[in-house]
């Protein structure tokens, strides 16, 4: 790339005639992109100058390559409650959010950091519950946990890991701080846009890219299958049977199940295809029934066994649970590995860390109020205009209150709502998310984004493929980047 | 594999086959009846709905039978389960849920037909256009293209073959069960009794294979003989036959039923002989390969297919809940 190439402002930013970059309004916010009006920061002034050489033309024409290339890979997102809404292209933003290699290098210790201590959680209190007796977590938040499973106290899961796939969900504030927003440890999803987000990126920007030297990530499924292979029963040998199970074709994220399943090679089962007998599980084919090692389920726990956990589940394989316990199969995510990603225990990840791994967190954590807790509880009532609540257990941007942008009475209806159940919420101060020009309605505006890196943690290693998946708020002002709430998403650059 | 996507592929194909062979029906009923004289048409018509097995079910929702009222019938109809719309839109559903096993391009045209007949526009197509009968064959002909040409030739593949081969079958014994008596019934000298051979042929796409061996006389038994006994016209029972009895031989080495069932039909038409040529002979005989082929599809099912039954609808539910944030 020609860092050296003197930049200066006018030609980039506000100001310049034609470009893209022109008249784009930085706000009050933490820009990714832009120091200040007239300069881009210096990574992404090759890109920048890019921006500001094109007009809109220009760049919706590449939309239109981009579009046909998703249509006709038929990328889509479910949405919940519409009809017609399967098949929808999953909204994609061509402008290209980039990240230095110093700054990655922090991020991935960082997670790798969060990661190894919450796996340890997670088999501390299935076993000894050493972080309870310290008083370090209150009992009550992990027992009360709609996510906490009993039938797995006790049981070693293969290889001592129970979040095989993590998605940590982060955001920028107005200082540029990267800070954990959430963890997604049961069924993560989106990592198939990131991999179709980069096909599509390097068609469109072919020369930018190779210019900027940016690192791959098209070996995540190879590295997901190297994860799951490591985790697989002993008795399996060394060519252990993967399969991929999905709840089917009407899911939102069934696209991603069949583009994994196909990367990877392995076969994508349906509950009706496993059976269990005497403890094992088999797949049934055209040739008898086959044995299963591994599955890589993304279903989740209340679903997988209708014996164990919900009896009108009839996306689950009955037995399932007991050929898991007998060690005759792997289950990646684990049972029960939803304790950990309630929003009531994530406060305590920072705690978590140092008492497992006796380091600070090099990751932060967005401040939480707790309503269990009375002081928090008076300030949060008191401060609802302020705050973003959301409830413990739902994810996907669904039960949230989000303060600035209220109604007076949809503060009433929480106020009443956290009150009766004060471990259902948590609450946070709304976060000024940075913001990344992005192309909407024909021009460059400034929307908030966030990031999901993707953490695959196996028996003998753990991997992070550079980045993840930018998601991006399509709506002006809008501060929720969920694909289910028209969200959209943005190739991620990972300098080298 | 697994028995549910061989079992989803070979639906597909059926269903796409399906949908193609009612097209051409269609497109040759309202060909053929310009020539005819008006009085004869409704009864033609009805033949059509005769032919494709759901008479009683159509005089439920119509009482009369006209071109656009069978047109709306077998095109469209949401309460026809066999309408041209659909076969499609079931075809569509099925390689949906296998996507993984299909190639792109499969995908790309299967979902390509399904846009065709959904964004149709039907008031115009019931009043017979055939630009839309020859897009709609296109499609399935591209898809069945697709599938021989960008997919690997394994066990998936075999299973698309043996839908598509015992759909095409079937069709063309009730195609030549519906047609073959009524033109037979008619004097020799009749205008109507070669119409209603070249509409036969026309059907089953054989005119051109028929009049290139044949010449023009067209004798019924030797038009019978072609659609039936033909070793390498496609379209002729025993060519399918024959091939889904390979596509069985290649999914399983062992003799199973359906490979039993299956080389006894082909040995028969191999061996036997059509009969006399008169509408009853043939009638009879039709109906004993289509008991034959019905029996070989059920065979499939049970050797290749049996699975947990699960309510549809409550499954589609549970399926859309599960989700992590997406």
């Amino acid at each position: 790339m020609d860092a050296h190439r003197p930049v200066i402002g006018a030609d980039v930013a506000a100001g310049a005639d034609g470009g893209l970059t022109a008249g784009y309004d930085l706000g009050t916010f933490f820009d990714e992109m832009f120091e200040s009006p007239a300069y881009p920061r210096p990574h992404y002034r090759p890109l920048a100058e890019r921006l500001a050489a094109m007009s809109a033309d220009h760049l919706e024409e590449r939309i239109r390559v981009a579009n046909a290339f998703f249509l006709t890979q038929g990328i889509g997102f479910t949405v919940y409650g519409d009809d017609e809404g399967t098949d929808r292209i999953f909204p994609f933003d061509l402008v290209p959010r980039i990240i230095p290699a110093g700054e990655w290098e922090t991020i991935e210790r960082g997670l790798v950091q969060r990661l190894r201590s919450l796996n340890l959680f997670l088999a501390d209190i299935y076993h000894r519950q050493q972080i309870l007796e310290a008083g370090i977590v209150p009992p009550e938040l992990v027992f009360g946990s709609r996510n906490f499973r009993r039938e797995m106290i006790g049981f070693d899961v293969p290889g001592g890991v129970y979040a095989h796939v993590g998605g940590v969900d982060l955001v920028r504030d107005g200082d540029g701080r990267y800070l954990v927003l959430e963890d997604n440890l049961r069924t993560p999803s989106g990592v198939s846009y990131m991999l179709e987000s980069r096909q599509a990126l390097k068609r469109i920007f072919a020369a930018l890219f190779d210019r900027y030297g940016v690192r791959a990530i098209d070996q995540y499924p190879r590295e997901l299958f190297e994860t799951l292979r490591s985790v697989a029963p002993r008795a399996s040998g060394s060519e252990p049977s993967i399969v991929l199970l999905t709840p089917g074709a009407y899911n939102s994220a069934y696209f991603e199940h069949s583009f994994l399943g196909r990367q990877m090679g392995v076969e994508i089962v349906e509950a009706r295809d496993l059976v269990v007998h005497r403890n094992r599980v088999f797949n049934r084919t055209t040739r008898g029934m086959q044995r299963v090692d591994v599955i890589y389920r993304r279903i989740d726990d209340d679903f997988l066994d209708p014996l164990a956990f919900r009896g009108d589940s009839l996306l689950g394989v009955p037995g399932l649970l007991n050929a898991y316990r007998a060690g005759n199969v792997t289950l990646a995510n684990a049972i029960g590995t939803g304790v950990a990603d309630d929003k009531a225990i994530y406060p305590y990840v920072p705690e978590m860390i140092r008492f497992y791994l006796g380091e600070d967190a090099i990751l932060e954590n967005v401040p939480t109020y707790h309503p269990t807790d009375e002081a928090d509880l008076a300030y949060v009532l008191d401060h609802l205009e302020e705050l973003v609540v959301k409830a413990v257990d739902q994810s996907g941007g669904y039960g949230m209150l989000i303060g600035p942008a209220s109604t007076a009475a949809e503060r009433d209806e929480f106020r009443h709502l956290i009150v009766a159940e004060p471990r259902n919420y948590i609450a946070q101060p709304t976060i000024a998310l940075s913001r990344h020009p992005t192309f909407v309605d024909g021009e460059l505006r400034g929307c908030h984004i966030d990031l999901r890196p993707f953490v695959l943690s196996g028996a003998d290693a753990t991997r992070i493929v550079p980045g993840g998946l930018t998601r991006t708020a399509l709506r002006p002002g809008s501060l929720v980047v969920n694909s289910s709430q028209g969200g959209g998403s943005k190739d991620t650059w990972v300098l080298a | 594999m697994l028995s549910r996507v061989a079992e989803s592929l070979y639906w597909t194909a059926r269903y796409v086959e399906r949908a193609e062979d009612i097209t051409r029906l269609l497109d040759v009923n309202f060909h053929t009846l310009l020539d005819a004289p008006v009085e004869d048409r409704g009864q033609a018509w009805l033949q059509i709905v005769q032919l494709l097995g759901d008479e009683e079910l159509y005089t439920e929702h119509f009482d009369e039978v006209t071109a656009v009222s069978v047109s709306d019938w077998v095109l469209w109809h949401d309460k026809n389960p066999n309408a041209v719309v659909n076969c499609v839109t079931l075809a569509r559903e099925n390689a949906r849920s296998v996507r993984e096993q299909i190639s792109g391009e499969m995908w790309e045209a299967i979902n390509n037909l399904f846009l065709l007949v959904r964004g149709a526009n039907r008031r115009a197509v019931s009043r017979g256009p055939s630009a839309f009968f020859e897009e709609l064959r296109n499609g399935a002909h591209l898809f069945q293209g697709t599938a021989d040409a960008t997919m690997t030739h394994g066990d998936p593949y075999e299973f698309i073959r043996l839908g598509l081969q015992l759909e095409r079958a079937a069709k063309t014994v009730r195609i030549v069960a519906s047609r073959y008596p009524v033109a037979v019934a008619l004097d020799d000298d009749d205008p109507a009794r070669v119409r209603q051979l070249i509409a036969l042929l026309e059907s089953c796409s054989a005119f051109e294979a028929f009049v290139k061996r044949h010449g023009t006389l067209f004798e019924p038994i030797a038009i019978a003989e072609e659609l039936i006994r033909s070793p390498d016209f496609p379209r002729a029972v025993r060519s399918c036959l024959s091939s889904s009895l390979d596509a069985v031989s290649r999914i399983s080495s062992d003799q199973g039923a359906p490979h039993r069932i299956l080389g006894r039909l082909v040995a028969d038409l191999e061996y036997g002989e059509v009969g006399d040529g008169s509408g009853r002979a043939m009638t009879q005989t039709l109906h004993e390969l289509l008991v034959g082929i019905h029996a070989a599809g059920e065979a499939v099912t049970k050797a290749y297919f049996s699975s947990r039954a699960i309510p549809a609808g409550a499954l589609a539910m549970q399926e859309a809940q599960q989700q992590q944030c997406g």
